[in-house]
């Protein structure tokens, strides 16, 4: 059977807008500390843009927090072309380091969208939510930079922080939904 | 454009996290939050303590043992930096706290501890200081500028951890301290704006004469102020 894939993917959006919605003060709230942890981050880790990719209850990868015009654009773009340091992070269970992203090949497809904005270097550090890698937190700066064993750690650790706090605000949210479970998309019903 | 959030993907990736298993309590996620505070801080140690329901500091995590005496020091004797934060409602530092005139009491025990450079900020629940975040160098260390935004900007990391915990209704004597100083919030500070009205102190003497009151009284500090704002005395004055 064909599936158009944007239709797909725009049809999965609105319901996911719809629960949102019916959700919104706890999504609010969630939403809040997500705010303050990444607005927090830049200035801590010494980056200039943060960025947060969680997988969503479909099992894609998708764009949820960033601090900024280029980390928005730059999280969009891995989010729809599945290429990058976040996708890899995710897909490999560890932290990614990339001095330069024009040295990479494989990321040339990412470096062709987002490069014009000026970004180079890239660390992506797993969120892992009770043992199950669920997303990534990307720093990223505008210079080639080497990423030293010490900005590995801190990032892995603030990763750690932001693990912590989805998975407790991820809690209220059953109590919202009908019979404890969340409506399926038309199709997928077990 | 400043920090943006999605909500509709945000709602979906949550939606992944609720079917999990129940995961550990709110002790074992700001351990999280401490430990990870000595590695983006480059210090030898980080705690958080919040008060009990008599207004009192109390030990709730730490990164290591001094850190973790340090707390129980502090809460026996009724003062020290992490108690100062709390209750001043400001940033303490101090570059040597072994040597520090303003805790006489347990500059001695911390000496013994090797603790020196202390940096604590107070950490807010609804906009109510609910304890203290500190982290601690094992040699004196003049703190700048850079290194104060910094711990003040992660103390509002530690406040959505608890925001969020609260929101989720977490057991544990944690918890419950949490709710209890939500739940008492108005009281309390309607309480300390008597006092600062009756004895022309400022907010920080005030809360202290409350918590004072209720620790030497063995009494709840929601009740001690209830009890003040109906009478107009602390339980010593009647």
């Amino acid at each position: 059977m064909a599936v158009d894939e944007q239709a797909l993917t725009r049809s999965l959006d609105s319901l996911a807008a719809a629960l949102a919605e019916l959700d919104g003060p706890r999504v609010s709230s969630v939403s809040a500390y997500l705010t303050a942890t990444v607005s927090a981050a830049a200035e801590l880790l010494d980056v200039e843009y943060v960025g947060i990719l969680l997988l969503d209850d479909a099992g894609r990868l998708r764009a949820v927090a960033s601090s900024g015009a280029l980390a928005a654009a730059v999280e969009l773009a891995q989010q729809q072309l599945g290429v990058g340091p976040g996708p890899d992070t995710v897909a490999e269970g560890r932290t990614v380091a990339v001095s330069d992203l024009t040295d990479i090949a494989e990321y040339a497809p990412l470096t062709a969208t987002v490069g014009p904005l000026g970004l180079r270097a890239v660390l992506s550090a797993p969120i892992t939510v009770e043992g199950d890698v669920t997303g990534n937190l990307n720093l990223m700066r505008t210079d080639t930079h080497h990423w030293t064993q010490a900005e590995a750690q801190a990032a892995e650790a603030f990763a750690g922080v932001v693990a912590e706090l989805l998975a407790t605000g991820s809690r209220p949210l059953a109590d919202a939904v009908p019979n404890g479970r969340w409506p399926q998309p038309a199709g997928t019903e077990e | 454009m400043g920090t943006h959030v999605d909500a509709a993907a945000l709602a979906a990736s949550l939606r992944r996290l609720q079917d999990r298993p129940a995961g550990h309590g709110l002790q074992n996620s700001l351990q999280q939050v401490v430990d990870a505070c000595v590695q983006l801080f480059s210090v030898t140690g980080s705690g958080l303590m919040v008060a009990d329901a008599e207004g009192a500091l109390r030990y709730a995590v730490a990164t290591d043992g001094p850190s973790q005496e340090l707390e129980e020091i502090q809460f026996e004797a009724g003062e020290g930096p992490c108690v100062s934060a709390f209750v001043a409602d400001r940033l303490i530092e101090t570059e040597d706290a072994s040597q520090d005139d303003r805790w006489p009491r347990v500059a001695p025990r911390i000496e013994a501890l090797k603790v020196r450079g202390m940096l604590g900020v107070p950490v807010h629940l609804s906009g109510i200081p609910v304890g203290s975040l500190d982290v601690y160098l094992d040699v004196p260390h003049k703190w700048d500028e850079s290194e104060r935004s910094a711990l003040m900007r992660y103390a509002v990391i530690v406040e959505a951890m608890l925001e969020a915990a609260v929101a989720a209704d977490r057991a544990g004597e944690l918890a419950e301290q949490l709710h209890y100083a939500l739940d008492y919030r108005v009281p309390i500070e309607r309480g300390v704006g008597y006092l600062m009205a009756r004895d022309g102190v400022d907010h920080a003497e005030a809360f202290n004469r409350l918590r004072r009151s209720a620790r030497s009284s063995r009494r709840k500090i929601g009740v001690v102020a209830e009890e003040l704002l109906k009478t107009g005395l602390l339980p010593e004055e009647n």
